[in-house]
């Protein structure tokens, strides 16, 4: 048999028994095919699929579907499958460039970590780091340890600002703590799905296929869409509701109104589990339940019909569904939530409305954030790589807070800086005038992604910016300095996922050229700044701030990378990270474990034979370690105490901008399902690139037709801060509402973030993408 | 030559005809069909060649869903 018949054949029988449900045996890649398998967690989104890796002649060559892996169970969408291609672009980054007569030069490591050093070393206060929920747990940590305890600043932030705050302010003004109460398993129960302006289908399409498998197996899985345009999802919706853009507001208060109405709320699980709260800060002030249910008069199902459009009766239908105590309803969303002016309220209000249904703390019974990187919950969450955060929910603000971060670092107290830094926005407005003096940005684009470009992202090259990436971007040309860096699997992670689950690989092949880890970047400029004589980087003992030990106590000069290659770093990082998350109850398993397993959702705890054990639903008595015996279900962290969430009265208020006579159409962005956010990798591949080549303007057919425009005509979009023009599509893969128009966002070429607005939530700093007044003329 | 392995949904009354059809593709081997749903092994001479093979099978009269489930790529080159 020659080789493309083997490999025929193995591909053959791994499909048929993905088919036949027959997989055992067929888990650990192919045997006999002459590859080396191990397992990894995807590098793309936040679901956090098994990818076993098969590596040949020091190359990733294959990809399969983990099947031991519960996340995915075998299957991956079309970007994980090509998260192997995505490491050979022909233009990977393969050597550190320093810009010199303005252009960026071929250098060698030692002159670039040098340039950084010495640029920190004048600037410690105004130098930030901006980095990403694609950035190791590990990654995360060090940059927070290199920044908070040795510059003693908290200029430090990450992408995922720009796309997650809202939940994770969400959650905290709900029940006192960050992340999820439930778990990938509800999918698997529930009866009644809700996406709250999420198109799942093309986002998160390997979580989508559990909840559809479930109907081509027979089984009765209702679906509500909410949104502003017709999507894949709402091919497989039953009902669709069409709302106005930002009324999301008023229709879950209308919802929690009905429930009300019709006496049709949970009253036993209210009372015992719930405190009514009101105001439009983060703390607000206490309520009764009467003056709860006298603020939801303003939202009966006609004046909800004339604020979002959605007819009466369609409201009555999901609330009818919320009412019924015998259904089980998982609601789903994402950055339609998130990316909003009032993304906080309306993360609150999603709950309001599982909290008096009492839909909430069972299996297939809760309200669950998406995320859209493979670590912003394991990093920028849990590690807290945020301007005001430190490790394990800990904040800068509070002096206990800092107090432990100091003891764990051997810090002097008082070393670690009470002051929030620029959070992400903010930290480009803070260069763009001068009052930063630079920034590192690692593992994303901002010259792609922050909104509104033009104003936000401007000045960029005349500061020092340092940007560590694998391919050119839009960053990249504009900085002082580019590092070269390693990808996924040519170096070793962690990362966690949406679910609480924390997952390892190891490295797997070299990465190109001179590339090198993030983590042993950091590691060499801290350990340069040190030889500098910079204060910041010496602990109390005297000792570099980085200071390694082996197992004979022998100190490892990691900064080396000849010496780091040989050493696994980030085991050494993570557990000294571990013990941090144990305060917020947050328990991370050991990275031995992790290594061993598909990951483990914290809080994990040691039964009494010494195993470990994960955590399914978090607050939920018998199964969250944490929840107090006969209490069923515990909000432990509850700002109110006594075990309780609060249900917040957030009211309806109209968009920061919105259409008028100049500007009369809605834009709203996103993602599309061949590109991963700003294309730096998906766009390297030829299939996900052949398969979606440019950016595009959708219309709606009657808006096409008033203003003459047909499918490919060049369109352009004028808004307030700027203007695009690009092609058409009508009646292409998605249906927006009249009056709005879409745009992808992933399009290099095409930056429809010249035209978006940077007005960010109040609470969470995260800004609103979905919504701003653009005019379209024909070209 | 990338290598893939697919499974292909589709309803039960549509899988004999749409298995007829996938039989005259070159390059293909399929698996037994098991409560709507089969397996195939497909190889292409390139990659867009299996980027082409993936949308014309997804793109078959009365194919719910083509899922790729397995990819090998040993002797393609640099993309980009």
């Amino acid at each position: 048999m020659n080789r493309r018949s083997f490999l025929l054949k193995t591909a053959l029988s791994f499909a048929a028994g993905i088919a036949s449900g027959s997989t055992k045996g067929l888990s650990l890649g192919q045997p006999g095919d002459g590859l080396a398998w191990q397992k990894a967690p995807c590098r793309f989104c936040g679901t956090g699929c098994g990818v076993m890796v098969g590596v040949k002649d020091g190359r990733v060559v294959a990809v399969q579907g983990d099947l031991e892996n519960p996340v995915n169970k075998g299957l991956l969408c079309a970007k994980g499958y090509h998260a192997g291609a995505a490491m050979y672009g022909r233009d990977r980054l393969r050597y550190p460039l320093i810009r010199k007569g303005g252009k960026l030069v071929r250098a060698s490591w030692d002159e670039a970590v040098d340039a950084i050093a010495r640029h920190i070393l004048k600037n410690d206060d105004t130098f930030a780091i901006y980095g990403s929920g694609q950035w190791t747990i590990p990654e995360g940590y060090t940059a927070m340890k290199f920044l908070k305890g040795g510059c003693g600043s908290n200029h430090l932030d990450p992408n995922a600002r720009l796309c997650m705050a809202s939940a994770v302010v969400g959650m905290l003004t709900t029940y006192g703590v960050d992340e999820p109460s439930g778990c990938y398993d509800d999918f698997d129960v529930c009866d009644t799905v809700v996406l709250w302006g999420n198109n799942m289908a093309e986002m998160h399409p390997v979580l989508w296929s559990r909840i559809v498998d479930r109907r081509a197996k027979g089984e009765r899985v209702e679906i509500f869409d909410l949104g502003v345009r017709r999507t894949r999802t709402t091919e497989s919706a039953d009902h669709y509701l069409e709302f106005n853009p930002h009324s999301d507001l008023a229709i879950a208060n209308g919802l929690c109104y009905l429930l009300v109405k019709w006496e049709a709320y949970d009253k036993g699980w209210v009372e015992r589990h719930c405190s009514f709260r009101q105001g439009e800060d983060g703390a607000g002030k206490p309520m009764t339940f009467a003056e709860y249910v006298s603020f939801l008069e303003d939202y009966t199902p006609e004046k909800v019909e004339a604020i979002s459009g959605v007819p009466a009766a369609k409201l009555e239908l999901l609330a009818r569904r919320f009412a019924d105590k015998s259904r089980k309803i998982l609601s789903f969303w994402c950055m339609g939530l998130n990316q909003h002016t009032r993304g906080t309220w309306v993360n609150n209000l999603v709950y309001n409305v599982h909290f008096l249904s009492g839909q909430f703390g069972a299996p297939g019974k809760t309200a669950f954030s998406l995320t859209g990187q493979p670590s912003a919950c394991g990093t920028c969450r849990e590690v807290g790589t945020l301007a005001h955060a430190l490790p394990g929910g800990r904040v800068v603000m509070k002096d206990s807070h800092r107090a432990d971060i100091e003891r764990a670092w051997k810090l002097p107290k008082g070393r670690i800086s009470s002051k929030p830094g620029h959070h992400a926005v903010s930290m480009f407005q803070a260069l763009q005038k001068g009052d930063l003096s630079g920034a590192w940005v690692q593992v994303t684009n901002p010259a792609h992604t922050m909104p509104n470009l033009n104003e936000v992202a401007g000045n960029l090259e005349k500061r020092f910016l340092v940007v560590s990436d694998i391919y050119p971007t839009a960053t990249t040309k504009l900085a002082s300095v580019v590092l070269p860096s390693a990808m996924w699997v040519e170096k070793n992670g962690v990362f966690g996922n949406s679910e609480r689950r924390t997952q390892q690989w190891y490295k797997m092949v070299e990465p190109p050229g001179e590339a090198r880890d993030d983590v042993w970047q950091m590691l060499a400029v801290a350990r340069r700044l040190y030889d500098l004589g910079y204060k910041g980087m010496t602990n109390v003992d005297g000792e570099f701030l980085f200071t390694f030990r082996d197992e004979n106590g022998e100190s490892i000069e990691a900064w080396k990378w000849e010496e780091y290659r040989k050493r696994n770093v980030d085991r050494i990082l993570y557990e000294e990270y571990r013990p941090l998350t144990h305060m917020k109850r947050k328990n991370v398993a050991p990275y031995d474990e992790l290594a061993a397993t598909r990951g483990l959702r914290w809080p994990v705890a040691q039964d009494e034979r010494g195993q470990w054990r994960e955590t399914k639903r978090r607050f939920v008595e018998g199964e969250d370690p944490f929840v107090k015996e006969g209490s069923q279900i515990d909000f432990y962290w509850g700002p109110d105490g006594g075990g309780k969430a609060r249900i917040w009265a957030r009211p309806y208020k109209p968009a920061p901008e919105e259409p008028d006579d100049e500007y009369p159409f809605w834009l709203s962005t996103g993602r599309v399902l061949e590109h991963w956010h700003s294309g730096t990798m998906t766009r390297r591949v030829p299939q996900l690139h052949s398969a979606m080549p440019k950016a595009y303007v959708e219309l709606n057919p009657k808006d096409a037709a008033t203003l003459n425009i047909s499918t490919g005509d060049r369109v352009r979009l004028v808004s307030r801060r700027g203007e695009l023009t690009l092609p058409a599509w009508v009646n292409g893969r998605s249906l927006p509402k009249a009056g709005l128009v879409f745009v992808p966002f992933f399009d290099e070429d095409l930056l429809i973030n010249k035209v978006t607005l940077h007005e960010y939530d109040a609470l969470s700093k995260e800004p609103d993408y979905k919504k701003c007044a653009v005019r379209v003329e024909k070209a | 030559m990338p290598i893939s392995g697919y499974v292909v949904k589709a309803g039960a009354n549509r899988i004999a005809e749409i298995r007829r059809r996938i039989r005259d593709m070159d390059g293909v081997e399929l698996g037994p069909a098991v409560d709507g749903q089969f397996a195939l092994a497909a190889y292409s001479e390139d990659e867009n060649g299996a980027e082409r093979f993936g949308e014309s099978l997804s793109s078959l009269p009365g194919v719910d869903q083509a899922l790729l489930v397995y990819h090998n790529f040993e002797d393609v080159e640099y993309t980009g």
